[in-house]
């Protein structure tokens, strides 16, 4: 297919006049059958990469993606553009859900899957009848062991895609250090794969980082930092209190600013609202935890602030990545105290199992096997063992690679399960320590007296591009002075049958 | 407190010491187990079975002791049930009159309440979206039956769009005209149309200085009113009336219990049964009660004599209660428990047939 073509595509399918970096290079090597690995800048663009093939190709297009709520809406926004051919299979779909959407299949080109469904059995078989073109793993960090979180059905993916008849294949992150990068392409199974390497700094993003001494103080300054300016702003919690209580904090004393929280305890029809308040800038500023961002795709976020700081470097660029979709100057606040260093290393530590857990897990395990019992569906056995998700996923993959499970059945070796013990304390030493070496990195850069944007972007890459704003508050960015200018935008109470009119678009405004 | 504050002084009213917070709590979440279900008959509570799923235990809890302490209520702490005292009776009373009458009709509306909802909502993101000639617009629901439902009645009313909206309109606006001020506002807040996204229960709270409580009851509550006056009155409000539908049987009986309904119909005796599902004898009780309790016309003679259920009927009506152990003692143990739940089920379909 000729360039010229490719761009008119573009403009029919997507309404955009030209590709944005790397696209274009990405989308040519993909339709030309090459496997690809594509790193880009978050919020680059890099779904138009396999969407706009989707549409263009004969076959369908399988997407891996790590999370339900992104699916949900991706699905959405593509289908609110008129893209009616796309749907998402996941674990939230009821069994009868399932089933049909499972038998109406072939009628979608692009289909939505987590890689947890693609080690169902009826699903996988049900996409190998289907004439699978293209294969995408979306957020391909995850499927490195060095990523950012321990996905364990990623490291199938290599199988899933020879039983599918070995289609191209697409990978594709924003955050992947070199050594990730490697990992990606072998963990797919791939020897080679076309890459197409872009640095992710953004150059329209300001960095700033203040320490204080208390995280009440946090407030404080960020209501300083506010209170004047005209910002769509998202702020960062690591707990869903701290997100509520500075929400409740920071709307009575920004009278005339539109504050909400969002995280994943809310009912989700809340979530929704203010998730769509926020798109639609019926909201100025939203107090969030990581649960909010990855499918957020607003254009105009002017400040994303880190109250908390999440577990590492991979993840904080993910976070800011929300910032400036639109090109425009953003800026990034970090605000450290040094008790914050308490609470990722609680996550971290609940992220994997403790000693007696894993105990409690062979002798669970040895029990069952005794009475001749199968291995029951993972939200049984973590509840009676009181494990988390990732807690058990962590232990129940190395179970299968050491062979002291085989799919649902119980193997038993006594010497095998001893070496297996003392195997997994290690294991679970070791990414303990990798986990807090990780967050340290963070942690340093905090620290580190320098430019911020060549330290955070140090271990991605060799060069920066010149950024187009103020670099950081290190390289002289004057940010506590500076303002996005003013405008009141005071969400003002009308009586009820006003407020009604005005949903229905009745009255002298609309009529 | 207020609503909720009513709705609970009402249920600890009810329930006369008879039964702890938890109980409370599974009726108002809406819990499916035979001893919620038949405690909602026993105290005639049905009303406000399942009107608010999302109801945090500790809320509760919270909120039965904040009435503790302005000694509204009195919990004797050997057994943990509250009961009224004279002053919160006093108060059951002004707050009857600010409140009622209630809508709520939550052993019948509970499964529908929430489609009702999520449709109704969509729907009118969906027709003002059109009005306004915005077809990309973002579902506020990710539920795709919604979805597909929404779409097809917009379908059908869409070659007279702009007089369908009207009505729409004009019918919601005269129902909400029918509750109090605070109650249409917050729904009306809560309503999103083109470009105006509706509101979180945490900002109506915030707006209305209201607890996060009283708001989803308000909510809740004005569903339940607006979805029976299109049920009673369709040729009133025709547009509204593609959100309701047709009346239809019960689905509150659990699957299991329908599967030992099914063997007790091929004739099984309930120890056969117990042995066949590998059940517990008390299960298998549970679903008779169950079934008893949902079904007005189930047999209860299958179990339980006339002169059986007479005697025990007897003492109930003169002990005026509803423990178990209460009647169970003064028949002098001569039943066992589950004939008298059984007994018990049968007499509060005669008590809500009486009420009509
Ligand atoms: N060629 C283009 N021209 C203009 N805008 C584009 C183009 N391609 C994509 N966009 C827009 O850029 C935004 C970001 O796109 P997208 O969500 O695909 O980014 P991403 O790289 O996947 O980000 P993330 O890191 O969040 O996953 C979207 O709003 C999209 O519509
Ligand atoms: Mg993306
Ligand atoms: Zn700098």
């Amino acid at each position: 297919m000729s360039n010229r073509s490719l761009e008119k595509e573009l403009k029919h399918y997507f309404g955009f006049d030209t590709f944005k970096t790397g696209q274009k290079e990405i989308i040519s090597d993909v339709m030309n059958g090459r496997d690809t690995l594509g790193i880009l800048p978050t919020g680059s663009g890099k779904s138009v990469c396999y969407q706009l093939p989707a549409m263009l190709a004969e076959g369908v297009t399988v997407v891996v993606s790590p999370l339900v709520s992104l699916m949900v809406d991706q699905v959405k926004a593509l289908k609110a553009k008129g893209f009616k051919r796309v749907t998402a299979i996941n674990s939230f779909l009821s069994q009868e859900q399932k089933k049909q959407l499972l038998s109406q299949l072939s009628h979608y080109k692009l289909v939505y899957v987590s890689p947890e469904i693609l080690q169902n059995p009826l699903v996988k078989e049900r996409l190998k009848t289907l004439p699978i073109s293209l294969f995408v793993v979306d957020e391909a960090h995850c499927i490195s062991q060095w990523g950012h979180e321990f996905r364990t059905d990623y490291l199938k993916l290599a199988n899933v895609i020879e039983t599918f008849n070995r289609p191209t294949v697409l990978a594709l992150s924003g955050t992947a250090t070199p050594e990730v990068q490697k990992d990606i392409v072998t963990q797919l199974g791939m020897t080679d794969m076309e890459s197409h390497i872009y640095a992710m700094d953004k150059e329209n993003i300001s960095f700033a980082i203040e320490h204080v001494e208390h995280p009440n103080e946090k407030l404080v300054k960020i209501e300083q930092l506010l209170k004047y300016q005209h910002a769509p702003t998202m702020i960062y919690f690591s707990s869903r209190q701290w997100a509520e209580k500075a929400s409740g904090e920071l709307s009575s004393n920004l009278p005339d600013k539109r504050v909400a929280f969002y995280h994943g305890g809310m009912e989700q029809s809340d979530r929704l609202l203010i998730q769509q308040q926020f798109m639609n800038d019926q909201l100025d500023v939203i107090c969030c935890t990581s649960a909010f961002g990855m499918g957020i795709d607003k254009k105009n976020i002017r400040y994303v602030i880190h109250f908390h700081l999440p577990t590492q470097t991979e993840s904080f660029i993910q976070e800011i990545g929300r910032a400036g979709r639109d090109g425009k100057h953003s800026i990034s606040v970090v605000y450290y105290s040094p008790s914050d260093d308490y609470l990722p290393k609680k996550l971290i530590q609940s992220e994997l199992p403790e000693a007696p857990d894993i105990q409690k897990t062979l002798n669970y395990l040895f029990n069952l096997y005794q009475s001749g019992a199968k291995l029951p569906v993972d939200e049984l056995v973590q509840q009676e063992l009181e494990l988390t998700e990732t807690q058990w996923r962590f232990i129940k993959y190395h179970c299968h690679q050491h062979h002291l499970l085989y799919q649902q059945t119980i193997v038993f070796n006594r010497d095998k399960w001893k070496d297996f013990h003392t195997f997994l304390t290690n294991q679970v030493e070791n990414r303990f320590q990798y986990k807090m070496a990780k967050f340290s990195e963070l942690i340093s850069w905090v620290h580190r007296q320098g430019c911020r944007r060549k330290s955070l972007y140090q271990p991605f890459q060799t060069s920066l591009k010149t950024p187009v704003v103020p670099c950081c508050d290190f390289c002289g960015f004057d940010w506590k002075n500076f303002t996005f200018g003013q405008k009141e935008a005071v969400m003002i109470q009308q009586d009820w049958n006003e407020r009604l009119r005005d949903i229905f678009l009745l009255g002298d405004k609309h009529e | 407190m207020r609503v909720f504050e009513y709705i609970l002084l009402r249920c600890i009213n009810s329930i006369n010491g008879e039964r702890t917070a938890a109980g409370i709590y599974n009726l108002l979440v809406g819990k499916r187990s035979s001893q919620t279900l038949q405690d909602a008959h026993a105290y005639q509570l049905t009303d406000f079975f399942a009107i608010y799923k999302p109801l945090e235990r500790i809320e509760l809890f919270h909120a039965i002791n904040q009435l503790k302490e302005e000694g509204k209520i009195f919990i004797k702490s050997e057994d943990e049930r509250p009961e009224l005292t004279a002053y919160g009776n006093e108060h059951l009373g002004r707050l009857s009159n600010e409140w009622e009458p209630l809508y709520f009709n939550g052993i019948r509306l509970h499964e529908k309440i929430g489609l009702f909802e999520e449709r109704l909502y969509l729907y009118i993101q969906t027709i003002t979206n059109m009005k306004k000639g915005n077809k990309q617009f973002l579902p506020i629901t990710d539920r795709n039956d919604i979805l597909r439902w929404v779409k097809m009645n917009y379908k059908a009313n869409k070659t007279h769009l702009m007089d369908h909206i009207h009505s729409i309109y004009h019918e919601l606006y005269s129902l909400l005209s029918e509750v109090n001020e605070e109650e249409a506002a917050v729904f009306t807040y809560r309503l999103t149309g083109a470009g105006l996204i509706g509101l979180s229960k945490q900002q109506l709270a915030d707006m209305f200085h209201l607890p996060v409580h009283n708001v989803h009851l308000h909510i809740q509550h004005f569903l339940h009113h607006l979805y029976q006056a299109i049920e009673n009155k369709p040729g009133t409000y025709p547009s509204l009336s593609i959100f309701v539908e047709e009346k239809e049987t019960s689905h509150l009986i659990t699957n299991s219990a329908q599967k030992t309904y099914l063997f007790i119909k091929q004739g099984m005796d309930l120890e056969t049964i117990s042995e066949r599902r590998r059940l517990k004898m008390s299960t298998i009780h549970d679903h008779v009660v169950e079934m008893a309790l949902v079904q007005p016309d189930f047999p209860v003679s299958l179990f339980v004599s006339e002169q059986e259920v007479k005697e025990i009927s007897q003492v109930m009506d003169e002990l005026q209660t509803n423990k178990l152990k209460s009647i169970h003692d003064a028949l002098r143990g001569k039943f066992d428990y589950f004939f008298i739940r059984l007994v018990q089920a049968r007499m509060q379909h005669q008590k809500s047939e009486a009420k009509i």
